[in-house]
């Protein structure tokens, strides 16, 4: 993902940040919160909990951005995995669960969601993608990188050895590479 | 080390997703920094699921920004509000100066204060530490005595369960009491055996015994065409107590006792006979 603050480099961000400039802050908000709030979204499904899971998110990255290894990683895919792990705590915990159904029965907001779905610009491109990968790929992906599955929970939820969990996730994961290419 | 083998075993992209166990973790951790090669698959992955990511794109409602930035603002201030600037510098330099000379005694006072109620509390530390070794000890005791009540009730009640077979045995009209008389080495010594012929149950009842030595124990034989059978040795701690359990024993013409090494012989010792009677 290329920063869409053309004026600062991400070097440039990363240095800002480490030395916790709070503009700084906001130029991150802007570059990245689209792709952010979309898998936040994508995991905690209803938009309230997205906004509290998105500010969970901003301050985990911005307490912890001095462990932030520019050699390890992209600052994307370390930002994306703070969001994801935050939401994912999130579905898990007891208190989420109990709310959401209730939520859920009475206003339509995961409906709503998913209409909007289809109209945002952002997401022309998910479609193609979903029709190219098989729906097994597709699956395992997102029961581990979206619903936060363990190997072992998969292979369970599936009733597929662990081996498949494996040769299944390299499978699915060299057709996105592929399909991005 | 077969680096396509691990690449294609699959384990790298469960890392990537997070659905790696931890040991995998560090395992992959460690070979990305070992092998350029699997870092670079690593990378390749990242963008990968990075791109995958970014297809769920959605622009979040307007006001959310300012929320996000206040919050994170409010968890962990900028560094710039930690900076003394020079008028708060002002101020406490003249602080400093006034508290040098006139307060000087009363810093004193302070620190004397200070040491005081570090010596008090140091003292009830000791103190109360000292009452919680007590209490503990106390408990140990207490757990030791009940653990010491709780066997001997169990003891007592082998006991009295063994008593209650006995007795059922003696009042049973087909057991049949044997007497056991001393020989001519032990003309005093005397004992009964309760055999019931059904069930082939024996007992025995001790009336007069020597204390054997500890290193000996009398072992009770049935005798059958004359042969000797073992029928058990007697448990010396309960020489006097009322009838222990022996051997089963199916058939027999006359029982004996002879003083053995301890544990028991597989032939018993005829000149340590001590008591002997017939059926």
């Amino acid at each position: 993902m290329s920063p869409r603050n053309s004026n600062v480099s991400e070097e440039e961000l990363i240095r800002r940040l480490k030395q916790q400039e709070d503009s700084a802050l906001s130029i991150l908000y802007d570059n990245y919160s689209v792709a952010i709030y979309g898998v936040i979204l994508r995991i905690v499904k209803l938009e309230a909990v997205a906004e509290d899971v998105m500010q969970e998110s901003f301050v985990k990255i911005w307490t912890s951005f001095e462990q932030y290894d520019v050699e390890k990683g992209r600052l994307f895919t370390w930002m994306i995995n703070i969001a994801r792990n935050t939401a994912i705590d999130k579905i898990r915990s007891k208190q989420y669960r109990v709310g959401s159904r209730t939520k859920t029965i009475e206003d339509s907001n995961v409906s709503n969601m998913e209409s909007s779905y289809d109209v945002k610009p952002e997401h022309l491109g998910l479609k193609e993608v979903v029709a190219k990968l098989n729906p097994d790929q597709k699956q395992i992906i997102d029961m581990m990188y979206f619903d936060g599955y363990t190997q072992s929970e998969v292979a369970e939820e599936l009733s597929i050895p662990l081996g498949t969990v494996k040769t299944r996730s390299r499978a699915a994961i060299k057709m996105l590479i592929k399909l991005f290419r | 080390m077969d680096i396509e083998a691990y690449i294609s075993s699959g384990i790298l992209d469960l890392y990537s997703l997070g659905a790696a166990s931890p040991a995998e973790r560090s395992e992959v951790e460690q070979m990305a920094k070992k092998y350029p090669e699997i870092q670079a698959e690593l990378d390749r992955i990242n963008v990968a699921l990075d791109q995958y990511a970014e297809l769920h794109a959605v622009t979040p409602p307007a006001h959310l920004k300012a929320k996000v930035l206040s919050a994170v603002i409010k968890k962990n201030p900028p560094i710039s509000g930690h900076q003394p600037n020079v008028e708060s510098d002002a101020k406490v330099i003249p602080f400093g100066k006034v508290d040098r000379g006139a307060g000087s005694t009363a810093f004193k006072w302070l620190i004397a204060a200070s040491v005081t109620l570090l010596l008090i509390s140091n003292g009830l530390s000791f103190y109360f530490y000292n009452n919680w070794k007590k209490s503990e000890d106390r408990l140990q005791l207490a757990e030791l005595s009940q653990s010491q009540y709780a066997q001997n009730i169990e003891r007592v009640q082998q006991k009295l369960n063994q008593n209650q077979k006995a007795l059922a045995l003696l009042s049973d009209p087909a057991t049949q009491r044997v007497v056991l008389n001393g020989v001519a080495k032990s003309p005093q010594s005397k004992a009964t055996v309760y055999w019931h012929r059904e069930t082939s149950g024996v007992y025995l009842s001790v009336d007069n015994l020597p204390v054997p030595p500890t290193n000996q124990q009398y072992q009770l034989w049935a005798l059958l065409d004359g042969k000797p059978i073992d029928a058990g040795v007697l448990n010396s701690a309960e020489l006097t107590l009322a009838v222990q359990p022996m051997k089963a024993i199916a058939q027999a013409q006359a029982f004996a006792i002879t003083l053995e090494p301890r544990g028991g012989s597989i032939s018993p010792t005829l000149d340590q006979m001590y008591v002997m009677g017939t059926i």
